[in-house]
């Protein structure tokens, strides 16, 4: 399986859309249909978010937000990771905590990990076997 | 990818329908907060997504605290979504089960007519 997407951008609210831009641009020449394009968005859109909010929150300065995507035609899955603070509780967040929650409602898989070296490691799943009926 | 955009439309009854349209998330979080802050001058507002193609949670959010503003405040606070609504939108709305929580109707009339009376807790379903 071959990296098709790795991008390493600031941390920053603005570069938001931006990720969800360019794993647009993966799924429409991969033909995914909408519904399952529209979970995909969401769930990068949302694993990105949280990396804005709490992965540099104690940093002097925002770091970056690294996003990898692959495809072997018949899975996709995209790791969004951080070099921040990692996963650690925080009494005072801005969100609703849904986030997570999302991301697991819309991938066939989620994985979470503290990783080596700091920050953390959001891996999503998504099948891609009915790309090509029509459905959605 | 649509650029977000958030247009206040003042209503003859004094209410204002906050309409978003484009694709919104944590990039336009703190600009539609702005937004609901003046709409919240109003003694009630609307909330249209009919033209929105894309929300995340952190929008979610937002519009999560201008219901509990409008309530603790006694304004109206009605969501817009619906049949027309873009399905991205329904999508996660539905999965947060948001739309049970926050008052939603289908269309914006019946939105402005509900906006009048104070905002209460409701179940949709």
């Amino acid at each position: 399986m071959s990296d098709d997407l790795d991008l390493v951008l600031a941390s920053s609210a603005e570069n938001v859309p931006v990720v969800r831009q360019a794993v647009r641009g993966l799924l429409d020449a991969a033909a995914v249909r909408d519904q399952l394009a529209g979970d995909v968005l969401l769930a990068v859109t949302e694993a990105c978010t949280n990396v804005v909010r709490h992965a540099y929150r104690e940093a002097a300065a925002p770091g970056e937000i690294e996003i990898t995507a692959s495809s072997d035609g018949r899975r996709l899955v995209i790791a969004v990771r951080d070099r921040g603070c990692g996963l650690t509780p925080r009494i005072d967040s801005p969100g609703l905590g849904l986030g997570l929650p999302v991301i697991a409602a819309v991938s066939d898989r989620m994985e979470v990990h503290d990783v080596d070296g700091g920050g953390t490691l959001v891996t999503m799943e998504f099948a891609l076997a009915q790309s090509d009926d029509g459905a959605g | 990818m649509t650029l977000p955009t958030i247009q206040l439309e003042p209503d003859p009854r004094g209410l204002v329908v906050v309409a978003l349209a484009g694709e919104h998330d944590l990039s336009s979080a703190e600009a539609l907060r702005e937004s609901l802050v003046e709409a919240a001058r109003s003694p009630g507002m609307v909330v249209d997504l009919d033209m929105a193609e894309f929300v995340d949670s952190s929008i979610l959010g937002v519009l999560v605290q201008a219901f509990r503003d409008a309530r603790e405040s006694g304004r109206g606070f009605v969501l817009v979504m619906g049949d027309q609504t873009p399905a991205p939108v329904r999508r996660v709305v539905s999965l947060t089960r948001l739309d049970h929580v926050l008052p939603t109707l289908p269309d914006r009339q019946a939105a402005l007519a509900a906006a009048l009376v104070p905002t209460a807790p409701v179940d949709n379903e």
